[in-house]
Protein backbone atom coordinates (compact mmCIF):
# COMPACT_ATOMS: atom_id res chain seq x y z
CA UNK A 1 0.00 0.00 0.00
CA UNK A 2 1.03 3.71 -0.64
CA UNK A 3 2.12 5.08 2.49
CA UNK A 4 2.28 8.68 1.21
CA UNK A 5 -1.52 8.10 0.36
CA UNK A 6 -2.13 7.19 3.82
CA UNK A 7 0.21 9.88 5.02
CA UNK A 8 -1.78 12.56 3.47
CA UNK A 9 -4.79 11.99 5.44
CA UNK A 10 -2.98 11.84 9.05
CA UNK A 11 -0.17 14.18 8.47
CA UNK A 12 -2.15 17.00 10.43
CA UNK A 13 -2.67 14.61 13.22
CA UNK A 14 0.80 13.60 13.23
CA UNK A 15 2.21 17.71 12.68
CA UNK A 16 -0.11 18.79 15.66
CA UNK A 17 1.43 15.36 17.80
CA UNK A 18 4.86 16.48 17.22
CA UNK A 19 3.99 20.64 17.70
CA UNK A 20 2.58 19.18 21.16
CA UNK A 21 5.33 17.60 21.82
CA UNK A 22 8.07 20.55 21.54
CA UNK A 23 7.57 23.80 19.86
CA UNK A 24 9.79 23.78 16.23
CA UNK A 25 9.91 25.49 13.06
CA UNK A 26 9.37 23.76 9.25
CA UNK A 27 13.02 21.74 8.83
CA UNK A 28 12.64 20.63 12.99
CA UNK A 29 8.92 19.38 12.60
CA UNK A 30 10.47 17.35 9.17
CA UNK A 31 13.07 15.95 11.18
CA UNK A 32 11.18 14.84 13.92
CA UNK A 33 8.05 12.94 12.17
CA UNK A 34 11.02 11.10 10.21
CA UNK A 35 12.59 10.03 13.19
CA UNK A 36 9.24 8.67 14.83
CA UNK A 37 9.31 6.32 12.30
CA UNK A 38 6.96 8.79 9.04
CA UNK A 39 10.41 8.33 7.01
CA UNK A 40 8.59 8.96 3.55
CA UNK A 41 6.85 12.59 4.76
CA UNK A 42 7.22 15.00 2.56
CA UNK A 43 9.19 18.03 3.13
CA UNK A 44 7.06 20.30 1.31
CA UNK A 45 3.99 18.63 2.92
CA UNK A 46 4.77 19.30 6.25
CA UNK A 47 5.50 22.72 5.49
CA UNK A 48 2.38 23.41 4.10
CA UNK A 49 0.59 21.75 7.20
CA UNK A 50 2.01 23.99 9.15
CA UNK A 51 1.42 27.24 7.06
CA UNK A 52 -2.25 26.04 6.89
CA UNK A 53 -2.74 25.17 10.75
CA UNK A 54 -1.34 28.44 11.82
CA UNK A 55 -3.62 30.31 9.37
CA UNK A 56 -6.17 27.84 11.20
CA UNK A 57 -6.05 29.39 14.27
CA UNK A 58 -4.56 25.81 15.66
CA UNK A 59 -0.91 26.99 16.26
CA UNK A 60 1.34 29.76 17.00
CA UNK A 61 4.04 30.92 15.72
CA UNK A 62 6.90 33.31 16.65
CA UNK A 63 10.04 34.18 15.58
CA UNK A 64 13.79 33.00 17.42
CA UNK A 65 17.18 34.73 15.85
CA UNK A 66 19.67 32.00 14.68
CA UNK A 67 23.27 32.64 14.50
CA UNK A 68 23.96 30.77 11.22
CA UNK A 69 21.04 31.15 7.95
CA UNK A 70 17.82 33.28 8.66
CA UNK A 71 15.77 33.79 11.26
CA UNK A 72 13.34 30.48 12.14
CA UNK A 73 9.51 30.89 12.59
CA UNK A 74 9.00 28.08 16.14
CA UNK A 75 5.22 27.09 15.64
CA UNK A 76 3.40 26.26 19.38
CA UNK A 77 -0.01 24.47 19.82
CA UNK A 78 -2.36 26.74 21.16
CA UNK A 79 -6.01 25.75 23.00
CA UNK A 80 -8.01 25.51 19.72
CA UNK A 81 -4.99 23.34 18.20
CA UNK A 82 -4.80 20.59 21.24
CA UNK A 83 -9.17 20.63 21.43
CA UNK A 84 -8.14 20.02 17.56
CA UNK A 85 -5.33 17.59 18.27
CA UNK A 86 -7.76 15.70 20.27
CA UNK A 87 -10.91 15.15 18.32
CA UNK A 88 -8.71 13.97 15.50
CA UNK A 89 -6.41 11.52 17.96
CA UNK A 90 -10.30 10.06 18.80
CA UNK A 91 -11.23 10.08 15.00
CA UNK A 92 -8.39 8.05 14.09
CA UNK A 93 -7.82 5.57 17.11
CA UNK A 94 -11.40 4.08 16.00
CA UNK A 95 -10.56 4.18 12.62
CA UNK A 96 -7.65 2.22 13.61
CA UNK A 97 -9.39 0.18 16.06
CA UNK A 98 -11.98 -0.78 13.38
CA UNK A 99 -9.33 -1.44 10.71
CA UNK A 100 -7.71 -3.86 13.33
CA UNK A 101 -11.00 -5.39 13.80
CA UNK A 102 -11.95 -6.03 10.72
CA UNK A 103 -8.39 -7.47 9.80
CA UNK A 104 -8.55 -9.62 12.75
CA UNK A 105 -11.88 -11.43 11.49
CA UNK A 106 -10.41 -11.54 8.33
CA UNK A 107 -7.32 -13.55 9.67
CA UNK A 108 -9.81 -15.81 11.73
CA UNK A 109 -12.02 -16.50 9.22
CA UNK A 110 -9.06 -17.46 6.72
CA UNK B 1 5.57 21.22 25.16
CA UNK B 2 8.53 22.35 25.75
CA UNK B 3 10.55 26.14 24.88
CA UNK B 4 12.13 26.20 21.49
CA UNK B 5 15.73 24.65 21.62
CA UNK B 6 17.99 24.03 18.75
CA UNK B 7 17.23 20.41 17.85
CA UNK B 8 20.17 19.50 15.53
CA UNK B 9 21.57 16.33 15.47
CA UNK B 10 24.77 15.19 13.65
CA UNK B 11 23.69 15.19 10.36
CA UNK B 12 24.90 19.02 10.17
CA UNK B 13 28.08 18.69 9.63
CA UNK B 14 27.47 18.93 5.46
CA UNK B 15 28.03 22.31 4.66
CA UNK B 16 24.50 23.76 3.22
CA UNK B 17 24.60 24.45 -0.61
CA UNK B 18 23.60 28.60 -0.62
CA UNK B 19 23.69 28.55 -4.40
CA UNK B 20 21.71 25.55 -4.71
CA UNK B 21 18.66 26.35 -2.02
CA UNK B 22 18.68 29.70 -3.91
CA UNK B 23 17.87 28.20 -7.27
CA UNK B 24 15.52 25.72 -5.80
CA UNK B 25 13.66 28.43 -4.24
CA UNK B 26 13.53 31.05 -7.16
CA UNK B 27 12.13 27.49 -9.07
CA UNK B 28 9.57 27.15 -6.42
CA UNK B 29 8.69 30.72 -6.53
CA UNK B 30 8.18 31.34 -9.92
CA UNK B 31 5.92 28.23 -9.99
CA UNK B 32 3.42 29.83 -7.72
CA UNK B 33 3.52 33.48 -9.34
CA UNK B 34 -0.28 32.59 -9.75
CA UNK B 35 -0.71 33.88 -6.21
CA UNK B 36 -1.39 36.86 -5.36
CA UNK B 37 1.91 38.56 -4.42
CA UNK B 38 0.78 39.07 -0.69
CA UNK B 39 -0.58 34.84 -0.61
CA UNK B 40 2.69 34.26 -2.19
CA UNK B 41 5.03 35.81 -0.08
CA UNK B 42 3.31 34.79 3.11
CA UNK B 43 3.91 31.48 1.96
CA UNK B 44 7.38 31.27 0.99
CA UNK B 45 8.49 33.30 4.39
CA UNK B 46 10.10 30.22 6.15
CA UNK B 47 11.24 28.61 2.78
CA UNK B 48 14.61 29.78 2.20
CA UNK B 49 15.75 28.94 5.78
CA UNK B 50 13.98 25.96 5.22
CA UNK B 51 15.65 24.98 2.20
CA UNK B 52 19.43 25.98 3.31
CA UNK B 53 18.83 23.57 6.42
CA UNK B 54 17.34 20.89 4.07
CA UNK B 55 20.35 20.94 1.82
CA UNK B 56 22.17 20.94 4.56
CA UNK B 57 20.83 17.88 5.77
CA UNK B 58 21.58 15.59 2.71
CA UNK B 59 24.84 17.25 1.17
CA UNK B 60 22.83 16.45 -2.56
CA UNK B 61 21.51 18.43 -4.52
CA UNK B 62 17.96 19.97 -3.93
CA UNK B 63 16.19 18.51 -6.74
CA UNK B 64 17.45 15.28 -6.01
CA UNK B 65 15.91 14.84 -2.89
CA UNK B 66 13.00 16.93 -2.67
CA UNK B 67 11.86 16.24 -6.56
CA UNK B 68 11.31 18.57 -9.04
CA UNK B 69 10.58 22.77 -8.00
CA UNK B 70 7.16 22.16 -9.79
CA UNK B 71 6.15 19.04 -7.99
CA UNK B 72 7.48 20.72 -4.80
CA UNK B 73 5.31 23.80 -5.16
CA UNK B 74 2.09 21.49 -6.14
CA UNK B 75 3.12 19.68 -2.91
CA UNK B 76 3.03 22.79 -1.25
CA UNK B 77 0.15 24.12 -2.86
CA UNK B 78 -2.12 21.32 -1.25
CA UNK B 79 -1.00 20.84 2.15
CA UNK B 80 -1.82 24.37 2.55
CA UNK B 81 -5.21 24.42 1.17
CA UNK B 82 -4.04 26.77 -2.12
CA UNK B 83 -5.74 25.78 -5.11
CA UNK B 84 -3.83 24.11 -7.88
CA UNK B 85 -1.94 26.24 -10.18
CA UNK B 86 -3.70 27.83 -12.76
CA UNK B 87 -1.97 30.41 -15.45
CA UNK B 88 -5.13 32.67 -16.23
CA UNK B 89 -5.59 34.07 -12.62
CA UNK B 90 -3.20 36.70 -12.19
CA UNK B 91 -5.45 39.14 -11.37
CA UNK B 92 -3.86 42.42 -13.25
CA UNK B 93 -1.96 40.78 -15.57
CA UNK B 94 -0.40 43.67 -18.42
CA UNK B 95 -1.03 41.75 -21.49
CA UNK B 96 -0.51 38.15 -22.62
CA UNK B 97 1.91 37.23 -25.32
CA UNK B 98 0.56 35.39 -28.14
CA UNK B 99 1.19 31.43 -27.52
CA UNK B 100 2.83 31.96 -24.20
CA UNK B 101 -0.42 29.74 -22.40
CA UNK B 102 0.61 27.27 -25.00
CA UNK B 103 4.47 27.71 -23.81
CA UNK B 104 3.44 27.64 -20.27
CA UNK B 105 1.66 24.26 -20.68
CA UNK B 106 4.09 22.54 -23.04
CA UNK B 107 6.61 23.70 -19.91
CA UNK B 108 3.97 22.34 -17.38
CA UNK B 109 3.58 18.98 -19.51
CA UNK B 110 7.15 18.41 -19.54
CA UNK B 111 7.69 18.87 -16.01
CA UNK B 112 4.99 16.32 -15.45
CA UNK B 113 6.75 13.88 -17.80
CA UNK B 114 9.76 14.41 -15.77
CA UNK B 115 7.60 14.03 -12.65
CA UNK B 116 6.78 10.50 -14.16
CA UNK B 117 10.09 9.26 -15.33
CA UNK B 118 11.20 9.63 -12.10
CA UNK B 119 9.28 6.92 -10.46
CA UNK B 120 11.72 4.39 -12.22
CA UNK B 121 14.99 4.25 -11.83
CA UNK B 122 15.80 4.40 -15.61
CA UNK B 123 13.53 7.16 -15.80
CA UNK B 124 15.19 8.69 -13.56
CA UNK B 125 18.37 8.84 -14.61
CA UNK B 126 17.26 10.34 -18.14
CA UNK B 127 15.39 13.01 -15.87
CA UNK B 128 18.97 13.70 -14.67
CA UNK B 129 20.75 13.71 -17.85
CA UNK B 130 18.71 15.75 -20.10
CA UNK B 131 19.24 18.98 -18.59
CA UNK B 132 23.20 18.89 -17.95
CA UNK B 133 22.68 18.87 -21.76
CA UNK B 134 21.03 22.72 -21.37
CA UNK B 135 24.37 24.63 -21.29
CA UNK B 136 25.20 22.91 -24.66
CA UNK B 137 21.98 24.28 -25.91
CA UNK B 138 22.41 27.59 -24.88
CA UNK B 139 25.53 27.94 -26.90
CA UNK B 140 24.44 26.12 -29.76
CA UNK B 141 21.23 28.83 -29.83
CA UNK B 142 23.51 32.12 -29.02
CA UNK B 143 25.38 30.78 -32.45
CA UNK B 144 21.97 30.46 -34.27
CA UNK B 145 20.34 33.38 -33.07
CA UNK B 146 22.99 35.14 -35.42
CA UNK B 147 23.57 32.85 -37.94
CA UNK B 148 20.20 31.90 -38.63
CA UNK B 149 19.04 35.48 -39.58
CA UNK B 150 22.44 35.66 -41.52
CA UNK B 151 21.74 32.79 -44.09
CA UNK B 152 18.25 33.85 -44.31
CA UNK B 153 19.21 37.20 -45.49
CA UNK B 154 21.59 35.34 -47.99
CA UNK B 155 18.99 33.43 -49.07
CA UNK B 156 16.72 36.01 -49.54
CA UNK B 157 19.51 38.28 -51.34
CA UNK B 158 19.27 41.15 -48.61
CA UNK B 159 23.09 40.54 -48.52
CA UNK B 160 23.64 40.46 -44.44
CA UNK B 161 27.66 39.73 -43.77
CA UNK B 162 27.91 36.26 -43.89
CA UNK B 163 28.48 35.95 -40.22
CA UNK B 164 28.49 31.99 -41.45
CA UNK B 165 32.27 31.90 -42.02
CA UNK B 166 33.60 31.96 -38.63
CA UNK B 167 36.78 30.54 -39.15
CA UNK B 168 37.12 32.59 -42.06
CA UNK B 169 38.35 35.89 -42.62
CA UNK B 170 35.38 37.36 -41.13
CA UNK B 171 36.15 38.81 -37.73
CA UNK B 172 33.20 40.68 -37.27
CA UNK B 173 31.07 37.74 -37.90
CA UNK B 174 33.17 35.62 -35.05
CA UNK B 175 33.02 38.47 -32.60
CA UNK B 176 29.30 39.11 -33.03
CA UNK B 177 28.75 35.19 -32.74
CA UNK B 178 30.90 35.12 -29.60
CA UNK B 179 28.82 37.87 -28.05
CA UNK B 180 25.66 36.54 -28.81
CA UNK B 181 26.61 32.69 -27.07
CA UNK B 182 27.87 34.65 -23.85
CA UNK B 183 24.29 36.67 -24.09
CA UNK B 184 22.36 33.55 -24.65
CA UNK B 185 24.66 31.18 -21.71
CA UNK B 186 23.80 34.22 -19.27
CA UNK B 187 20.34 33.98 -19.76
CA UNK B 188 20.27 30.57 -19.87
CA UNK B 189 21.72 30.44 -16.22
CA UNK B 190 19.48 33.18 -14.96
CA UNK B 191 16.13 31.79 -16.67
CA UNK B 192 15.11 30.43 -13.11
CA UNK B 193 14.77 33.79 -11.79
CA UNK B 194 13.47 35.19 -14.62
CA UNK B 195 9.75 36.61 -14.08
CA UNK B 196 7.27 34.88 -15.36
CA UNK B 197 6.63 36.98 -18.54
CA UNK B 198 10.36 36.73 -19.18
CA UNK B 199 10.30 33.56 -19.11
CA UNK B 200 7.45 33.36 -22.03
CA UNK B 201 9.17 35.76 -23.84
CA UNK B 202 12.42 33.41 -23.92
CA UNK B 203 10.22 30.39 -24.80
CA UNK B 204 8.48 32.00 -27.68
CA UNK B 205 11.86 33.18 -29.51
CA UNK B 206 13.64 29.82 -28.76
CA UNK B 207 10.84 28.45 -30.48
CA UNK B 208 10.91 30.90 -33.09
CA UNK B 209 14.74 30.49 -33.85
CA UNK B 210 14.54 26.73 -33.90
CA UNK B 211 11.57 27.41 -36.24
CA UNK B 212 13.30 29.73 -38.57
CA UNK B 213 16.33 27.34 -38.56
CA UNK B 214 14.56 24.56 -39.81
CA UNK B 215 12.62 26.83 -42.11
CA UNK B 216 15.77 27.92 -43.44
CA UNK B 217 17.65 24.67 -43.55
CA UNK B 218 14.99 23.66 -45.78
CA UNK B 219 15.40 26.29 -48.16
CA UNK B 220 18.76 25.86 -48.61
CA UNK B 221 18.35 22.78 -49.58
CA UNK B 222 16.00 23.26 -51.67
CA UNK B 223 18.07 26.18 -53.46
CA UNK B 224 21.22 23.79 -53.95
CA UNK B 225 19.52 21.87 -56.13
CA UNK B 226 17.69 24.53 -57.63
CA UNK B 227 21.04 26.10 -58.11
CA UNK B 228 22.88 23.12 -59.72
CA UNK B 229 23.72 23.74 -63.02
CA UNK B 230 23.57 27.86 -62.80
CA UNK B 231 25.79 30.37 -61.41
CA UNK B 232 25.32 32.77 -58.94
CA UNK B 233 26.91 35.51 -57.37
CA UNK B 234 28.60 34.18 -54.14
CA UNK B 235 28.70 37.35 -51.54
CA UNK B 236 30.96 35.30 -49.49
CA UNK B 237 33.98 35.08 -51.85
CA UNK B 238 32.85 38.49 -53.57
CA UNK B 239 33.17 36.11 -57.37
CA UNK B 240 31.14 34.81 -59.81
CA UNK B 241 30.70 31.04 -58.84
CA UNK B 242 29.82 28.02 -60.90
CA UNK B 243 28.55 25.00 -59.31
CA UNK B 244 32.32 23.94 -58.99
CA UNK B 245 33.72 26.55 -57.84
CA UNK B 246 34.52 30.47 -59.22
CA UNK B 247 34.54 31.38 -62.61
CA UNK B 248 37.62 32.79 -64.25
CA UNK B 249 36.02 33.51 -67.68
CA UNK B 250 32.49 33.97 -69.83
CA UNK B 251 32.08 33.29 -73.28
CA UNK B 252 29.40 34.56 -75.34
CA UNK B 253 27.51 33.59 -78.71
CA UNK B 254 24.75 35.27 -80.68
CA UNK B 255 22.10 33.43 -82.17
CA UNK B 256 23.28 31.87 -84.65
CA UNK B 257 26.00 30.21 -82.51
CA UNK B 258 28.97 32.66 -83.16
CA UNK B 259 31.54 33.28 -80.55
CA UNK B 260 31.20 37.16 -79.59
CA UNK B 261 35.12 38.56 -79.19
CA UNK B 262 35.32 41.92 -76.61
CA UNK B 263 32.18 41.86 -75.07
CA UNK B 264 31.86 44.33 -72.08
CA UNK B 265 29.48 43.12 -68.97
CA UNK B 266 27.35 45.18 -67.33
CA UNK B 267 24.77 44.12 -63.96
CA UNK B 268 21.58 45.79 -63.65
CA UNK B 269 23.10 49.09 -62.11
CA UNK B 270 25.39 49.80 -64.86
CA UNK B 271 28.14 48.48 -63.27
CA UNK B 272 30.97 46.54 -65.34
CA UNK B 273 31.27 42.92 -64.25
CA UNK B 274 34.75 41.88 -63.72
CA UNK B 275 34.28 39.90 -60.62
CA UNK B 276 35.81 37.08 -61.87
CA UNK B 277 38.60 34.64 -60.64
CA UNK B 278 42.18 34.94 -61.96
CA UNK B 279 43.04 31.54 -62.39
CA UNK B 280 43.49 28.93 -64.90
CA UNK B 281 41.06 25.47 -64.96
CA UNK B 282 44.03 23.62 -63.32
CA UNK B 283 43.90 25.98 -60.34
CA UNK B 284 47.02 28.17 -61.24
CA UNK B 285 47.05 31.36 -61.45
CA UNK B 286 46.40 32.86 -65.03
CA UNK B 287 46.51 36.75 -65.26
CA UNK B 288 43.97 38.46 -67.86
CA UNK B 289 45.60 40.17 -70.83
CA UNK B 290 45.01 43.74 -70.49
CA UNK B 291 41.88 45.65 -72.35
CA UNK B 292 42.37 49.24 -72.51
CA UNK B 293 40.03 51.80 -74.47
CA UNK B 294 40.77 54.28 -76.86
CA UNK B 295 42.73 56.51 -73.97
CA UNK B 296 45.14 53.91 -72.71
CA UNK B 297 42.69 52.76 -69.38
CA UNK B 298 42.15 49.27 -68.57
CA UNK B 299 39.11 47.83 -69.01
CA UNK B 300 38.36 44.59 -67.26
CA UNK B 301 34.58 43.72 -67.98
CA UNK B 302 35.40 42.93 -71.79
CA UNK B 303 35.24 38.97 -72.34
CA UNK B 304 36.12 36.42 -72.59
CA UNK B 305 39.66 37.13 -71.52
CA UNK B 306 42.18 36.12 -72.68
CA UNK B 307 43.92 33.90 -69.76
CA UNK B 308 48.16 33.25 -69.09
CA UNK B 309 48.51 30.98 -66.59
CA UNK B 310 51.80 31.51 -64.76
CA UNK B 311 53.53 28.34 -63.32
CA UNK B 312 56.62 29.05 -60.97
CA UNK B 313 59.05 26.14 -60.55
CA UNK B 314 61.44 25.78 -57.56
CA UNK B 315 64.54 27.81 -58.59
CA UNK B 316 62.17 30.34 -60.83
CA UNK B 317 63.08 33.85 -61.50
CA UNK B 318 60.44 34.45 -63.45
CA UNK B 319 57.01 32.65 -63.91
CA UNK B 320 56.50 29.96 -66.79
CA UNK B 321 53.46 31.38 -68.72
CA UNK B 322 50.81 29.54 -71.39
CA UNK B 323 47.83 30.86 -72.98
CA UNK B 324 44.99 29.30 -71.31
CA UNK B 325 43.30 27.07 -73.84
CA UNK B 326 39.31 28.00 -74.42
CA UNK B 327 36.70 25.30 -73.81
CA UNK B 328 35.34 23.40 -76.50
CA UNK B 329 31.91 24.82 -76.57
CA UNK B 330 29.30 23.62 -78.74
CA UNK B 331 26.32 26.69 -78.18
CA UNK B 332 23.36 26.00 -79.77
CA UNK B 333 21.18 28.27 -82.15
CA UNK B 334 18.39 29.98 -81.80
CA UNK B 335 14.81 29.10 -83.36
CA UNK B 336 13.64 32.72 -83.39
CA UNK B 337 16.48 35.04 -83.89
CA UNK B 338 14.35 38.36 -82.95
CA UNK B 339 15.64 40.69 -86.11
CA UNK B 340 16.15 43.62 -84.59
CA UNK B 341 18.19 44.69 -81.42
CA UNK B 342 16.22 46.26 -78.42
CA UNK B 343 17.95 49.70 -78.07
CA UNK B 344 19.99 50.16 -75.13
CA UNK B 345 18.61 51.08 -71.61
CA UNK B 346 18.19 54.01 -70.70
CA UNK B 347 18.47 53.34 -66.91
CA UNK B 348 22.08 53.28 -67.01
CA UNK B 349 24.79 55.63 -66.21
CA UNK B 350 25.54 58.64 -68.49
CA UNK B 351 28.71 56.94 -69.98
CA UNK B 352 26.75 54.29 -71.58
CA UNK B 353 27.19 53.58 -74.87
CA UNK B 354 24.66 54.59 -77.32
CA UNK B 355 25.44 52.55 -80.37
CA UNK B 356 26.59 49.02 -78.74
CA UNK B 357 23.80 46.47 -79.09
CA UNK B 358 22.39 45.49 -75.46
CA UNK B 359 22.38 42.17 -73.94
CA UNK B 360 18.97 41.52 -73.71
CA UNK B 361 19.71 39.18 -71.21
CA UNK B 362 20.22 42.50 -68.64
CA UNK B 363 19.18 41.52 -65.44
CA UNK B 364 17.16 44.42 -64.63
CA UNK B 365 14.19 42.80 -64.69
CA UNK B 366 15.43 40.87 -61.35
CA UNK B 367 16.37 43.01 -58.47
CA UNK B 368 17.73 40.60 -56.27
CA UNK B 369 21.45 41.38 -56.27
CA UNK B 370 22.48 37.77 -55.84
CA UNK B 371 21.73 36.18 -59.08
CA UNK B 372 21.53 37.93 -62.16
CA UNK B 373 21.69 33.99 -63.60
CA UNK B 374 24.18 34.67 -66.52
CA UNK B 375 23.06 31.01 -67.65
CA UNK B 376 25.10 28.45 -69.81
CA UNK B 377 26.27 29.35 -73.40
CA UNK B 378 22.93 30.11 -75.33
CA UNK B 379 22.25 33.56 -74.34
CA UNK B 380 21.86 35.52 -77.58
CA UNK B 381 22.00 38.73 -77.64
CA UNK B 382 20.73 39.46 -81.06
CA UNK B 383 23.51 41.53 -81.97
CA UNK B 384 23.65 42.87 -85.68
CA UNK B 385 27.19 42.25 -86.49
CA UNK B 386 30.15 42.62 -84.91
CA UNK B 387 30.40 43.07 -81.07
CA UNK B 388 31.13 46.61 -79.89
CA UNK B 389 33.76 48.53 -81.26
CA UNK B 390 36.23 49.65 -78.62
CA UNK B 391 36.01 53.21 -79.95
CA UNK B 392 32.50 53.56 -77.84
CA UNK B 393 33.99 52.17 -74.92
CA UNK B 394 33.23 53.88 -71.71
CA UNK B 395 35.84 55.13 -69.39
CA UNK B 396 35.58 52.42 -66.53
CA UNK B 397 36.04 53.52 -63.01
CA UNK B 398 39.48 53.35 -61.81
Amino acid sequence: MDTTQLLKGVLDLAVLAVVEERDGYGYDVVRRLREHGLEEVGDASVYGTLRRLYAAGALTSYVVPSEEGPHRKYYGINDAGRSLLQSQTKTWTAFADTMARLLELEEVSA
Amino acid sequence: MTGPEDHLPGSRRLRADGADAERYLASVRAELDDLPPEQRDDLLEDLPGHLLEASADSGEPLERTLGTASAYAAELRSSAGLPPRTTARRVAKPFVLPGAQLADAAARRAHELADRARETPQGRSVADFVPTLRPAWWVLRGYLVVAVPAALGILFGIGLPPFLTLFGSDLLGLVVVVAAVVTSVRLGMRSDRLSQQHRQLVVLGNVAVLVLAMLGGLALRERVSYDNGLVYASTESGYLQGPDGGISNIYAFDAEGRPLQDVQLFDQEGRPIDTLLLEAPDGSYAEPVRAVDVNGLEVRNVFPRTLVAETWGPDDVQPTTAPVRAPAIVPRRLATPTPTATPTPTATSAAAPTATPSPTAAAGTTPAPTGPAASAPAPAPPAPGAPGPAASVPAPPP
